[in-house]
């Protein structure tokens, strides 16, 4: 008996895949012998069935899981100093632009090396290619052949603050469909990725961080000048 | 989910990206759910400690350093909140058959004779049943290491560096949940007769 207890020791690890190879051929002859240890097997692995048996995911239930991280999202002003955070670490790095509706390139069609990073957010918004560097520590590795820009995250930070009494989420229902997109980068040098997108209506400049659209205090033809003069 | 896709959602939420941590509670959301459900053994306390579970993970998303397996993470941290959870609430505890503890090895339990139990008959939903009421009659933290074991998968090292065990200390406090789920069974578990014999293996009636 005292070396059934020994066994039912190892029935129960075996059951966990702790066992070698050995060892398992070992046992599973003992098993084959043995009333009590092939009836501690069987009550084992009922026990096991039952505690691992699926049960459905009650309805609703993810809804409120992602409004509840949702809700606890640091805010934008938050993520928008996260570039200001990355430009005190490096005086001034390489951003990339990407105007989607200008140079998106075909979904298939990427650089080498660069994955896709972002997530359209609506029908209109392309996906823009993000640049990974092959290498974490370039502030001025990104790739994929597109036009590279001289701005540093902070003026990029200061430009695209929110204009006076804007508020989050009011741009959804002011931008129109074919709205031109713009999606920016920040890469600081221990590899920490920050996205931003910017959509530009006529003269006004919408920017997300990440948790909704605001209205910038910048005209789109000050932004345009900061980027492209 | 492969891993790297996985690592590459984590980077970008890291980076600002709330939307994309989305992806990892699609892929985590039952096993977290049902480990919740075995830990509290109500299906609405578990629905509250998976929303918990989720907005902790999301939150210290930036201390998991990769240096383990990012599924052991998520059920390590799922089966603590629970674990808080359980003992922070005043709740009723059926006294266990033997004292909680490294000195019931001694006593022998009767384990029920479940060879011919078919898989779909009423007697097999009768023995699962049990075992789910069984659960609640272990201590939380015998109940946080089975269910890491069996719905987490973790290994028996991973358990033990993360509990502070050795992994000789989670295999026999694995062995000795499931012995007490099977004496649960025979004592408490309303099993049909049929399917339970003596200790000395005496014949089904």
């Amino acid at each position: 008996m005292t070396d059934c207890k020994q066994r039912k020791i190892q029935i129960s690890a075996m059951l966990d895949g702790e066992l070698n190879d050995d060892e398992r051929l070992e046992l599973m002859q003992h098993i084959a012998s043995c009333d009590e240890c092939s009836r501690t097997l069987a009550a084992f692995s009922a026990v096991s069935d039952a505690v691992c048996e699926d049960t459905a995911l009650p309805q609703g239930l993810h809804e409120r899981i992602t409004d509840a991280v949702r809700n606890s999202a640091p805010r934008t002003e938050k993520r928008r100093s996260v570039f200001l955070g990355i430009a005190a670490l490096v005086a001034c790095f390489t951003l990339v632009i990407f105007a989607a509706q200008r140079f998106a390139p075909p979904a298939n069609e990427t650089a080498s090396g660069s994955e896709m990073l972002s997530v359209s957010k609506g029908s209109s918004a392309v996906i823009a290619d993000v640049g990974v560097p092959q290498d974490t520590t370039g502030k001025d590795q990104l790739l994929n052949g597109e036009s590279t820009l001289d701005i540093s995250a902070e003026e990029l930070a200061e430009l695209l603050a929110p204009s006076k009494g804007a508020s989050y989420e009011a741009g959804k229902s002011e931008l129109p469909e074919d709205a031109e997109t713009l999606e920016f980068s920040a890469l600081s040098e221990g590899g920490d990725l920050v996205t931003c997108t910017v959509k530009l209506v006529g003269d006004r400049v919408y920017a997300d961080f990440g948790d909704g659209m605001y209205l910038c205090s910048c005209s789109a033809i000050e932004l345009m000048s900061a980027l492209f003069d | 989910m492969t891993e790297e896709f996985e690592k590459e959602i984590i980077r970008s939420v890291l980076g600002g990206n709330t939307d994309a941590f989305e992806a990892l509670v699609t892929e985590y959301e039952a096993g977290v759910y049902r480990l919740c459900l075995r830990m509290t053994g109500s299906s609405e306390d578990a629905a509250d400690m998976t929303q918990e579970c989720f907005v902790k993970i999301y939150r210290s998303l930036s201390s998991f350093r990769g240096d383990s397996r990012f599924s052991a993470w998520v059920y390590r941290i799922a089966s603590n909140v629970c674990l808080d959870f359980l003992r922070s609430k005043s709740k009723r505890q059926t006294v266990s058959l033997t004292r909680d503890g490294e000195d019931d090895d001694g006593e022998e339990c009767e384990i029920p004779d479940l060879r011919s139990l078919p898989e779909d008959s009423l007697e097999s939903s009768l023995v699962r049943d049990a075992v789910r009421r069984g659960l609640d009659t272990l201590s939380p933290d015998q109940r946080q290491i089975l269910i890491l074991r069996e719905l987490g998968g973790l290994s028996y090292e991973e358990i033990g560096s993360r509990l502070g065990l050795e992994a000789g200390t989670v295999k026999s406090r694995i062995f000795r949940a499931r012995k007490r789920l099977c004496a649960f069974l025979t004592k408490d578990g309303n099993i049909p007769d049929f399917y339970t014999s003596t200790a000395q293996g005496g014949e089904r009636k």
